[in-house]
């Protein structure tokens, strides 16, 4: 580059300014030290200033536009952030985040922090114990358990009035020392007649002959020892439920025998007689007796083959009775037949 | 409740609890402690609590257990002078995930709870409240809180950054 007196009126009003390069600069100083001449007419040029004119304008306001309010507080920006990432914002909450953020980008970055601070579950997390934590159906073992047992109940009950109630038996299943006694006169009454010295005398089996219940008999107490002691110092009526209740019920033969007890007698079996009913003769030649006793042992013997359970009977000696015992899985049946019940 | 009931229940919950409860305690046979403690007080009161209910029961009861836990462990640091297990600023992993998976764990008890349920289990503020017994004002603030912390732990990090 050369500066000389052609082209060096470009480079003053830079160098005035101070906009020229160091280079030039220094090119433009050694001209103007050559040519003493210019380098006057530049003193005073550099001192030529326009002084700047005070005159506002004054339909300034007129032409300002309004301004969205770009402002807006940190809490506040917060606040809209995490309500809109919680779905807790409304609608004016809303409008006013969209506001900011076409004014500011610091909202987008609000937005993008704000979804980090989301934390998600690791799903690959899972609980080691968990099967053990599981509980069993215990109560419905147990209710079926009971069911079943109720269910099996019900049924040998049924088998067995089932089974009373036929009472069609040939007289020669009968055990021996259970036949009843034959009813030789209905209007004899039996004396008294104790258990232990009872005796059945030989049936001979007849299929057609019709099961007759045995007399009927009235049910006495027979008094027992009392501690009169203990008794003494309680009420009366309280005295007499005890001796009632420790009472050893026995059997005894009703010495007249009238219809009504024969029909009472008669339900028993399952022939049902009314009492203005006439009483069906019995012919003693016929006729079979069956206690209580042998219909009840029959009963559950059958039920007992039936059912494939194993039953025992024993023999009571001290008081002439008979001990069935019925076992199964499920059940156990106990029942103590005393003869004349 | 029936015994089905509860056992579909231990299908559905018995993860969730764990990992809530592993998040708050921050130790495994802790945790699964924690979660046989609240379905075992669920079977005691099975036959009471609806089935509707199961989930916010064994969340409540996992809650409490945690923060019971969370006191005696505190007491115990207190008495040993132990130092906090871990510290962020002292960490050279920079990855998002993890950031806010310590900062988490910087929370207080209640507002890490909050968290939580909300962030794991989408409860509501509703929700919440019932289970750890604030009120639903108490729950937006903790949550608000532990938002701002969490953000405010990412904002220094990418300072450093």
């Amino acid at each position: 580059m050369s500066i000389n007196l052609s082209t060096y009126e470009e480079y003053l009003l830079d160098y005035i300014e101070g906009k020229l390069s160091p280079e030039v600069e220094a090119e433009l100083v050694l001209f103007l030290r050559s040519h003493p001449d210019i380098a006057a007419e530049l003193d005073g040029l550099s001192q030529l200033t326009i002084p700047k004119p005070e005159l506002p304008y004054p339909g300034k306001d007129q032409l300002r536009r309004k301004v969205k309010q770009a402002t807006c507080s940190d809490k506040e920006l917060d606040y809209l952030c995490v309500a809109e990432l919680e779905d807790d914002i409304s609608e004016d909450e809303r409008a006013r985040l969209e506001e900011l953020a076409e004014l500011s980008s610091k909202v987008e970055q609000l937005r993008s922090l704000y979804a980090h601070t989301r934390i998600l579950p690791d799903v690959s997390q899972v609980c080691p114990g968990k099967p053990s934590l599981k509980r069993q159906n215990l109560i419905s073992t147990r209710k079926v358990i009971v069911a079943a047992t109720a269910v099996a109940a019900l049924t040998a009950a049924i088998i067995g009035i089932y089974t009373i109630n036929k009472l069609s038996l040939p007289d020669n299943s009968l055990p021996q020392n259970q036949v009843a006694e034959r009813v030789t006169n209905e209007s004899q009454p039996e004396p008294s007649r104790p258990n232990s010295t009872i005796t059945h005398p030989q049936i001979q089996p007849k299929p057609e002959s019709r099961v007759e219940v045995s007399p009927a008999y009235k049910t006495t107490t027979r008094p027992v020892n009392i501690d009169n002691e203990e008794l003494q110092p309680i009420r009366t009526n309280v005295t007499e439920l005890k001796q009632i209740a420790s009472k050893e019920p026995t059997i005894e033969p009703i010495a007249d025998i009238n219809p009504t007890s024969l029909a009472i007698a008669g339900k028993v079996q399952g022939v049902a007689f009314r009492k203005d009913e006439p009483v069906p003769s019995i012919a003693p030649s016929t006729a079979k007796v069956y206690t209580l006793a042998d219909i009840a042992g029959l009963g559950l013997k059958r039920l007992a083959n039936l059912v494939g359970i194993s039953y025992n009977v024993k023999a009571d000696s001290t008081n002439a009775s008979k001990h069935i015992e019925v076992d199964s899985r499920l059940i156990a049946i106990s029942t103590t037949i005393r003869k004349n019940e | 409740m029936t015994v089905e009931d509860f056992n579909s229940c231990v299908d559905l919950y018995s993860d969730g609890i764990y990992r809530f409860a592993l998040k708050m305690l921050g130790n495994t046979m802790l945790a699964e402690d924690n979660v046989q403690d609240s379905f075992e007080r669920l079977w005691v009161k099975h036959k009471e609590v609806d089935r509707s209910k199961a989930k916010s029961y064994l969340f409540t009861t996992s809650y409490h257990a945690s923060v019971d836990a969370i006191r005696r462990d505190r007491h115990q640091q207190e008495l040993t002078n132990a130092q906090p297990e871990f510290e962020l600023g002292h960490q050279p992993n920079f990855d998002v995930k993890e950031i806010i998976n310590h900062a988490v764990d910087q929370l207080p008890t209640v507002q890490k709870s909050v968290l939580l349920l909300r962030d794991y289990e989408g409860y509501s503020y509703d929700e919440i409240a019932g289970i750890t017994g604030l009120n639903e004002s108490q729950v937006k603030v903790y949550i608000y809180r532990a938002r701002v912390f969490l953000k405010e732990k990412l904002v220094s990090i990418e300072n450093l950054i």
